[in-house]
């Protein structure tokens, strides 16, 4: 009998009070979390050949996918680009100084040239309380523009996006290996560090900012702008993990 | 934290929490059946086998044979191109050897090897990098085997990560009396794009043949090529870790889950 490898992806042996691995045999969102852009339910189910610009957005915790929070967006604008999200699912803490922050996503997404501007976006989010879209930090596992797959660390001051790091654009056709995102702060300077993760551990650094919100919310920001076939695409969150100090990487 | 209410959890990708089911009127899928990786443990270690995964040190069967090891923690923000390479076992990152090389210095481990006439050696590794500005070798792993006494003029070896200017690849070579020949070498990647690589591995089928193999997470293997003119014997296995840049963030830090050997002349994970 052979023993199991270890993994990056392997639960912490102890836990940070601001962890989720949605592995809860619940079906129902930890009360932590509030939807503070779009709303969703629990009770339509996901169904990846269903098309639906109205309504909410569809949640499965831990059911459809064991220990995974799966997501299928509302397809429908703004998109990211308009500043604004499907969902925007988000929790409030209170973090010290120097923290890291990261989580492990999947997506779904089509082979077409006839995908439309971010398709489907998934990312960690940091912000004020009350959550404030034109004053967040955020970096998305996957991001699809018309006919392009990337990973991108952005925030928004004042309303005003500015791109920090983007990985190589891949064809729709095509999948990044990248299951993973970190955000790295260094509260003396308000410097924040970005990553993208694959399942072996390796990371690509995607740059720093300086931004001078103060976090007091984290969650994730989820987009879809697309209701063709076979269906609005559906995302994952394995989990968000919150750690403190500077060195941390997967 | 939001708890796990089941006594017994696997995560998706192997991760495994011991317990039972939850016996309760739970979730029936909060607990499965753990499924089987090509990285796992073998049943029957080789005696050459290192997992990386036991004291929070080097086993003393390994010698630097290039380079030196500093007692500075790894900082993934520092630069530095003086006092020595940065190492975490068992530690950074459970049961991986992790390395934050010097700027412009190899950091080289080996131990003795007495190989089969055949045999497979083969690791699973990591390596951070940068989207921007990389330059010739950032960051190098690899696999090396080579004469005892350590001998960096006659060796074979494979690397899992190795980047040159704006491109990443993986690369197998022999140095033969100091003339390196390479034997075969993966498509370039953009820097800001990441190989699906995560081991390598080296088969000796016959004498002086040596064939590379650069493996994904499932097992799927890429043949990287052959050669039939490696005649020195080798005496010595060992990983290697190169950087080359102190640019932002700092160094970048390559990874080691394990060196494992397989005797006989046919096995790939």
């Amino acid at each position: 009998m052979t023993s199991p490898a270890r993994s990056i992806w392997d639960r912490p042996s102890v836990a940070h009070q601001y962890d989720d691995e949605f592995c809860g045999c619940s079906i129902a969102l930890d009360p932590t979390w509030s939807a503070v852009e779009g709303s969703f339910t629990i009770a339509t189910p996901i169904d990846p050949y269903a098309a639906f610009a109205a309504g909410d957005s569809r949640l499965n915790l831990s059911t459809r996918r064991m220990s995974w929070l799966m997501i299928q967006p509302i397809g429908t604008a703004p998109a990211p680009a308009t500043n604004s999200a499907t969902l925007t699912l988000v929790k409030t803490i209170a973090p010290p100084a120097n923290f890291a922050v990261w989580a492990r996503f999947s997506y779904n997404h089509r082979f077409s040239t006839a995908t439309s501007n971010n398709d489907f976006t998934i990312g960690i989010v940091l912000s004020a309380d009350p959550y404030d879209k034109d004053n967040r930090i955020c970096v998305f596992l996957n991001e699809s523009d018309v006919g392009v797959i990337q990973i991108e660390f952005l925030k928004a001051v004042g309303g005003v996006l500015t791109s920090i790091g983007v990985t190589t654009n891949l064809g729709i056709n095509d999948h990044t290996i990248f299951e993973g995102v970190l955000i790295q702060c260094f509260g003396a300077t308000d410097t924040y560090h970005a990553w993208a993760i694959t399942n072996n551990g390796s990371m690509i650094y995607l740059g720093s900012t300086t931004f001078a919100t103060t976090i007091e919310t984290m969650g994730f920001w989820i987009a879809d702008s697309v209701t063709t076939a076979p269906g609005n695409m559906i995302v994952g969150v394995d989990f968000i993990r919150f750690v403190e100090g500077t060195t941390f990487l997967p | 934290m939001s708890g796990c209410g089941c006594d017994g959890f696997v995560d998706s990708d192997g991760g495994f929490v011991g317990g039972a089911d939850d016996g309760g009127g739970g979730n029936p899928n909060c607990c499965g059946t753990l499924a089987m990786s090509i990285w796992d443990t073998p049943a029957t270690p080789n005696a050459n086998d290192e997992e990386f995964d036991t004291g929070s040190s080097l086993a003393a069967a390994w010698a630097t044979s290039e380079g030196a090891i500093s007692a500075t923690a790894i900082d993934p923000y520092a630069g530095f191109a003086a006092g020595d390479s940065r190492i975490s076992v068992n530690t950074r990152r459970a049961s991986w050897y992790m390395v934050q090389p010097q700027s412009g210095q190899t950091l080289a481990i080996s131990k003795l090897f007495v190989p089969s006439a055949t045999y497979a050696a083969w690791f699973r590794g990591s390596f951070s990098h940068r989207t921007t500005a990389a330059i010739n070798n950032d960051q190098t792993l690899g696999l090396i085997l080579t004469e005892n006494p350590y001998d960096t003029a006659d060796r074979l070896e494979i690397f899992l990560n190795e980047s040159d200017a704006a491109v990443i690849q993986v690369e197998f070579q022999q140095v033969v009396g100091g003339v390196v020949t390479s034997i075969g070498t993966t498509a370039n990647k953009a820097a800001n794009d990441q190989t699906v690589f995560e081991g390598c591995l080296i088969q000796r089928t016959a004498a002086n043949t040596y064939h590379g193999w650069a493996l994904t997470n499932n097992g799927s293997a890429l043949f990287v090529g052959t050669t039939t003119t490696f005649t020195p014997t080798i005496g010595r296995i060992g990983l290697k870790a190169i950087c080359a840049s102190v640019a932002a963030p700092g160094n970048m830090i390559v990874g080691f889950d394990f060196l494992r050997v397989v005797d006989g002349a046919v096995f790939l994970p």
